[in-house]
């Protein structure tokens, strides 16, 4: 077979097949804006208060971020999140399906950027707000709507793209 | 071609059902979380019930057979079968669950967004 | 300390590996002076060897100050485990591949003695090119040495249970053995389009045989693994992970085979380098498949798009840059023979074209479901797998109707000897259709197909085998190749019995109760508990009773717990034997005290793993023979 063949065919079919998964690789990273409230709910904080919807006030940005001492991930995000809380950004912590005394620990141990945390052991108030796993964190609007939700570790890169915009507008 | 034509499994979350709901003479995939205290077993037989929802619509599953051992109420799960639009129903041949709390199969998580 | 240690000896090697294919490409454009890289080669393989080890060390000192062991091991894992957990994720593993790569590296140019160094530079440069590119993507995005500070973890998440396993231990460095030594036959064409022509197919030819032979075993103990760890007792899913390995395989395949031909009659000699090319191009389309998170699988490590970028890019840069350098080289066949219908070269040449083509098709089907993606505006699919068997046992027929004749037949011109083969075929599959109804007591179309194949095939290694032993060279002449032949009419004939014979029932069974299947009553005695380190189970106790023969077995399947991980397992309990495996997995335990089963019975499974036993086999035969034995 003349070589230019088999060097041609081969070659469009690689390249035809790498330009589609590069095509979906940009596809999975349009993440469509969703916009839906604080759903409601009756829990408890980490101390064993009462707490409810009500803590999210209206008229400020605020974060909502899931966590768990069983999750390792949570760890790497958690100094950034302690920047945040430098930064005077409010974050609800949303402790996920965990033990009350390992998270209290990890929270003397390792710092506390949380303005308050509701404590979620059986993941009723998660699964009202569609958590999947942890770490999760949404940005919930001045008037309670929730914006965008980031499944994963939180960065500073994923800060500026996905969340800073909001904040300015 | 034909072949890949006739073995496609297309994927719908309980919103995609409800809205253009697919012929029931083909299989499709249905995913979305396990709708929590929908799970009901029928005492002598292999049957199973339970539902799907995508957080804004639900629908009704049918199952005969093992459920693989992450499947759970409230997690993720992706089920083959067939969808009936007349009964609202989707009668399952194979049930797919993953559980791991860092992960959810990319389609429910598409789902759910 | 140690794994910043580890960290700089990457970035060594990487620098190292670098600077020699850098160095090599200026000399070889320029025309200046080589130098001898042979004892770089040596120098990376120890470092990386090092940094292997202290990676290694973190795991077994529970050093979860490191992001990987903390994500991949736990206090409580046995020492076995937590030795190789290390390959239980995604930077892990890509390490032990490149220690693997490197490995193959050395002993390439350990064995092989080229009279210039100018000659064994050049081939060692694509080693270092593909060694560089893997080593940039360890370090700049999957670094196992990344540390968890200033927050180190107390214990660590676990290994996936799944993983937990003894043919896990050994499944990924085969398979890595297998696609690691790829990269050899690619260096050597490759070398030739830059005219290193020093025994350039035969060596192609050793080398392909002896990486086909690990990648077989590796992808056997891949089947072996899920049939008895996934608890449903499938052997093999069509799933993308797996699919991205029998892609390289079925091109490695219609590698050596062309290579034999290449080195025989100095023809094909383009279609040899394409294909050691396209070896390497399927790996690495099939490491992007499995490691960007771009395919849902069962396997597929999770991770994130950024990382499915840069592999991209890598792959496609090395197929630009293989395709540059074949297209810019001087390749023509040494020899113009014609060779007629009836001939080696004409059955070896339909042998390439079918499996190039199964490897396209099956290639196709794994990645349907992103195009479909892209151009229904995101619509999820995924390809069942009555396609992909639709499609491989009709090509699988035809590549075995010409392998059982090909093996017979001569170069360039061969009388057409009909008779003995007829002969043998027609006893062979009279004899099979003779025990299948004497075992099974019926036959489905797929079970003769199956004895088709298994009989085209095996009449022709036999009578190959036998015109040897006439000649008193039953150990020399193709014994290597006769045994692997044998090997794929044994794997046919698993597949064949097993897909139409098997048979499965789910079950509800209390205490004391029993339930029947074929020749099998199965009853559950009594139910217990157990504790280990890092998990603890409920076990049924079942006693199985051969009808037929009156002997009664135990099995005893389990349902376990992994707190660290907060995951379930079904570790099946499984009855060995060559006829027929019995199976039984639980599935759950009812509030009532039921358990629900299911119990399976699985005629000659072992045959499909023995088979690619007896190929692997036989290609280390065919391998040693020539590089040891001339």
């Amino acid at each position: 077979m003349n070589k230019t063949y088999l060097i041609s065919i081969p070659l469009i079919f690689i390249l035809f097949i790498s330009g589609i998964f590069l095509l979906n690789l940009n596809y999975e990273k349009k993440e469509s804006l969703i916009v839906s409230d604080i759903p409601l709910f009756e829990l408890q904080t980490l101390q064993k208060r009462k707490i409810d919807q009500s803590i999210f006030e209206e008229g400020e940005f605020k974060l909502i971020n899931v966590w768990a001492t069983w999750c390792i991930n949570c760890k790497l995000e958690h100094g950034f999140l302690m920047n945040l809380k430098n930064q005077d950004i409010k974050i609800i912590g949303l402790n996920y399906k965990d033990d009350l005394e390992k998270a209290k620990k990890w929270l003397i141990q390792f710092g506390n950027p949380y303005y308050e945390n509701v404590f979620d052991p059986l993941g009723d108030l998660g699964f009202e707000l569609g958590v999947a796993g942890a770490p999760e964190t949404y940005l919930v609007s001045k008037k309670n709507k929730i914006l965008v939700k980031h499944i994963g570790i939180m960065n500073d890169k994923i800060w500026f793209d996905k969340f800073q915009s909001f904040l300015n507008d | 071609m034909s072949a890949l034509q006739e073995n496609i499994n297309l994927f719908y979350s309980p919103t995609d059902l409800k809205n253009n709901p697919p012929s029931s003479d083909r299989s499709i995939r249905a995913g979305g979380l396990v709708k929590e205290k929908s799970l009901l077993r029928n005492t002598d037989s292999l049957e199973i019930y339970f539902e799907i929802t995508d957080l804004k619509n639900t629908i009704a599953v049918t199952y005969n057979g093992l459920l693989p051992d992450l499947f759970k109420e409230n997690k993720g799960v992706v089920a083959t079968g067939y969808f009936f639009v007349d009964k609202n129903e989707f009668q399952a041949y194979e049930i797919l669950a993953k559980h791991d709390e860092n992960y959810v199969p990319k389609e429910v998580e598409k789902a759910l967004e | 300390m140690f794994p910043e240690i580890g960290n700089i000896l990457l970035i060594l090697a990487f620098t190292l590996s670098s600077v020699c294919f850098l160095s090599t490409s200026y000399s070889y454009y320029s025309d200046t002076k080589f130098y001898d890289l042979q004892k770089s080669a040596y120098i990376i393989f120890f470092l990386l060897l090092v940094s292997f080890l202290l990676l290694e060390f973190a795991f077994l000192t529970d050093d979860f100050s490191v992001l990987y062991v903390a994500n991949n091991s736990n206090p409580n894992l046995p020492d076995y485990y937590k030795f190789s957990a290390l390959w239980g994720g995604h930077e892990g593993s890509l390490l032990l591949f490149v220690l693997i790569l490197s490995f193959w590296m050395i002993a390439f140019s350990f064995m092989n003695n080229y009279s210039k160094i100018k000659d064994k530079n050049i081939v060692l440069s694509f080693f270092h090119l593909i060694l560089s590119c893997l080593l940039g993507f360890i370090i700049f995005s999957s670094n196992p040495f990344e540390r968890l500070l200033p927050i180190p973890s107390l214990s660590g998440t676990d290994l996936n249970p799944l993983l937990q396993d003894f043919a896990f231990t050994i499944h990924p460095p085969m398979l890595y053995l297998g696609y690691a030594g790829l990269v050899v036959p690619f260096s050597i064409a490759l070398g030739r389009c830059l005219n290193v022509k020093e025994g350039w197919t035969s060596k192609i030819r050793n080398w392909t045989v002896f990486s086909w032979s690990f990648l077989t075993l590796g992808i056997a103990l891949g089947s072996w693994w899920a049939y008895y760890e996934l608890g449903w007792g499938g052997w093999w899913f069509w799933d993308p992970v797996e699919n991205s390995s029998l892609v390289p395989w079925l091109l490695a395949t219609a590698l050596f085979h062309s290579a034999i031909v290449s080195n025989s009659r100095k023809i094909f000699n383009n279609w040899t380098i394409l294909l050691s090319i396209l070896c390497i191009v399927g790996c690495f389309i099939g490491m992007f498949l499995v490691r960007s998170g771009i395919l849902t699988s069962v396997h597929s490590f999770a991770l994130d798009p950024e990382r499915g970028l840069i592999l991209l890019l890598l792959t496609f840069g090395i197929t630009l840059y293989s395709f540059y350098v074949f297209f810019k080289s001087d390749v023509n066949d040494e020899n113009t023979i014609n060779y007629s219908l009836i001939s080696k070269e004409y059955f070896l040449l339909i042998n390439n074209l079918f499996l190039v083509i199964l490897a396209a098709i099956i290639l196709f089907g794994t990645i349907y479901p992103i195009f479909y993606e892209i151009f229904s505006d995101g619509k999820n699919i995924s390809v069942g797998a009555p396609y992909f068997n639709l499609v491989t046992v009709p090509i699988a027929f035809f590549l075995a109707f010409f392998q059982g004749y090909g093996v017979l037949t001569k170069w360039q011109e061969s009388p057409l000897e009909l008779k003995p083969f007829l002969i043998i075929l027609l006893s062979l599959f009279g004899l099979s259709i003779f025990f299948s109804y004497l075992i099974f007591n019926d036959l489905s179309l797929f079970n003769l197909a199956g004895i088709i194949m298994l009989s085209l095939i095996l009449a022709g290694v036999f009578l190959s085998a036998f015109r040897n032993f006439n000649k008193g060279k039953l150990f020399f002449n193709s014994f290597g190749m006769n045994l692997a032949h044998f090997g794929i009419a044994v794997t046919i004939l698993g597949i064949g019995v097993v897909s139409s014979h098997s048979d499965s029932k789910e079950v509800i069974l209390d205490i004391g109760e029993s339930v029947k299947l074929n020749n099998y009553e199965f009853t559950l005695l009594e139910e217990d508990t157990r504790k280990e380190s890092n998990f603890f189970s409920q076990i049924a106790h079942f006693e199985v009773e051969n009808l037929a023969s009156g002997k009664t077995f135990n099995l005893k399947p389990e349902k376990a717990f992994y707190p660290a991980s907060k995951s379930v397992m079904t570790e099946s309990a499984i009855s060995i034997n060559f006829k027929e495996d019995v199976y039984i997995s639980l599935s759950e335990r009812l509030d009532t005290g039921e358990w629900i089963a299911k119990i399976q019975t699985k005629p000659f499974i072992r045959f499909i793993w023995l088979g690619a036993l007896l190929m692997t086999l036989g290609g280390v035969f065919a391998f040693t023979r020539r590089v040891f034995i001339r």
